[in-house]
């Protein structure tokens, strides 16, 4: 068990919890939030002779992993940062419908779309969202002039065990990222200005207790400025950002402070598949957003 | 304990929302020691289809194709299978009746090869190792000045895979020929390459702000698998001395 701990469990942030006083009994204020990015189509655990994630990876332990958290845990939210398509002959082949199968298979809440999302065209992408019984949340591409019209969603609120978790997605510029051909008249808008809006929305008018932004922006910027931590730095109201794009190993999520100088985490675990992201957030009436990072400040954060 | 839980309920109303009080990460690497999530059922019709189809034999190499710079059998195979493409899509498109063998080369990039093609049976799975990518095959008009910066790329790069062009590069002269026949970097060129180079992958600038551009939505891995069923047999590919840089 320790072995696959892909990072030792903070033992400062138990502690500070454990003397915090606790009013609701131990299960009903933890919320457990599971997370991949850029899967790529990796079905399949890499092969035994690859020579960087020799035998790792595949859905179908991954299914394994999740379906025992949610035997321990009440309240799970799984979550993907997108480019779910590409990546391996299942993508060119099948199109994304397994890989919409399989994700809908284990039990996944929400997604975002990746600029790979967009390689079959947004007709392709339409074609498959049949096979997803779970929402794709995109608040920065307005797909009003497109067969996308309709067919997602800017966020969406989960009720957790008396909890409110409000969700949203944003999505990487696509000119000169992706051929105009695929995705046609998407129109690209601001993220920081879109993460603002929707995340004051979910905090202040949905109340909810807990608001992630699922980026495809990268953690790294590639083609344009933009990236998560500049993100974080310029917005309110989100807690946690679960990022992808960069395929970025993060040992641990990144603390770093918003435009209220609050603490935002930031997270990514890679790509293929090979790791899946968890993050457990314990709640209580003494809790403070503006707070809660010092019960880990002691641990080698490297605070923004 | 019931007294005890209501008390906290009470607590829990009268207190107002919780808050974050603290956050644990617990990531796990995905190995075979976690088990099986019962997945197999729905993964195996897929997964044969596609076994099936990467298996299936399409032609024969009579030696390995392999890649180095400045030129190589694997890059003189692919870069000829590209331009070949992009002659034949050239007819069929009204816009490029100026397209010819006189004034058109094709360029790829090294690094986008990413496998070799090995002596033997060349199965659909060994192109999908060497083009992986689904780049689309693209045609672009450049000016005598942007053919110029390409050839210094190339010497900078220390070769590419190109066909129906000859380089000659040392620090200071770009000397090249296009089917043969001297060019003096004046006229304007068509270069088949692909959507990634064209839209400045791998540094390619001067393919910014072409005079053209034409995309012919053909996947360049489709064009090596149309190129081998075709021939049917991969072998030659001998090298012409085509690119020569002289440091």
């Amino acid at each position: 068990m320790d072995r696959r701990r892909f990072v030792r469990t903070f033992a400062t942030g138990s502690l500070a919890l454990a003397s915090l006083p606790s009013f609701a009994s131990g299960k009903e204020n933890k919320i457990t939030i599971l997370h991949t990015n850029d899967t790529h189509s990796h079905i399949d655990p890499f092969p035994l002779d690859d020579k960087k994630y020799p035998g790792q990876g595949g859905v179908n332990r991954r299914k394994a992993l999740i379906d025992r958290i949610r035997k321990e845990e009440d309240h799970v939210l799984l979550l993907d940062a997108g480019d779910i398509f590409q990546g391996t002959p299942y993508f060119n082949m099948h199109h994304g419908e397994l890989e919409f199968k399989v994700m809908t298979a284990m039990g996944y809440d929400a997604a975002t779309m990746g600029n790979h999302d967009f390689d079959a065209g947004i007709e392709g992408f339409e074609k498959m969202l049949p096979h997803a019984n779970f929402p794709f949340l995109c608040a920065n591409y307005d797909f009003k002039d497109t067969i996308l019209k309709d067919k997602t969603l800017a966020f969406k609120v989960f009720n957790k065990g008396g909890m409110k978790i409000g969700v949203f997605g944003v999505g990487v510029e696509l000119n000169g990222l992706v051929s105009k051909e695929l995705y046609k008249e998407t129109n690209y808008l601001d993220p920081i200005e879109k993460a603002n809006y929707y995340a004051n929305h979910l905090k202040n008018e949905e109340k909810c207790d807990l608001v992630i932004c699922l980026s495809h922006l990268g953690y790294v910027p590639r083609h344009n400025k933009m990236c998560d931590p500049v993100l974080a730095e310029n917005t309110e109201n989100i807690h946690l950002i679960i990022g992808g794009h960069s395929h970025t190993f993060l040992d641990e999520p990144q603390m770093y402070k918003n435009k209220a100088g609050k603490q935002v985490l930031i997270n990514q675990v890679g790509w293929a598949g090979l790791i899946l992201g968890r993050i457990d957030f314990y709640f209580n009436t003494n809790g403070d957003p503006d707070l809660w990072a010092s019960n880990v400040i002691n641990t080698n954060y490297n605070i923004g | 304990m019931r007294n005890l839980f209501f008390f906290s309920f009470f607590i829990f109303l009268s207190c107002g929302t919780q808050k974050i009080a603290d956050y644990k990460q617990d990531s796990v690497v995905i190995d075979s020691t976690l088990g099986d999530g019962g997945l197999d059922e729905m993964i195996q019709p897929y997964r044969e289809s596609m076994v099936e189809e990467m298996s299936e034999v399409i032609g024969v190499a009579t030696k390995d194709l392999i890649k180095y710079n400045p030129e190589s059998p694997l890059s003189n195979f692919t870069a000829e299978a590209a331009f070949l493409a992009g002659i034949d899509y050239s007819k069929s498109n009204a816009d490029l009746s100026g397209l010819s063998a006189e004034n058109t080369f094709a360029m790829l990039n090294f690094g986008g090869l990413r496998a070799p093609i090995h002596q033997g049976d060349i199965t659909v799975g060994e192109i999908f190792e060497l083009m992986p990518f689904d780049n689309t095959l693209v045609i672009v008009k450049i000016s005598g000045d942007k053919v110029r910066m390409l050839a210094r790329y190339i010497f900078d790069k220390l070769g590419q895979p190109v066909y129906n062009a000859n380089f000659l590069l040392t620090p200071d002269i770009e000397t090249m020929k296009i089917g043969g026949v001297e060019y003096n970097f004046d006229k304007e060129l068509y270069v088949i390459t692909t959507d990634y180079l064209s839209s400045g992958g791998d540094n390619m600038t001067f393919f910014n702000e072409p005079l053209g551009i034409w995309d012919t939505g053909i996947l360049l891995r489709d064009v090596f698998i149309q190129y081998v069923k075709e021939k049917k047999e991969l072998g030659g590919f001998e090298l012409t001395g085509k690119i020569q840089i002289n440091n």
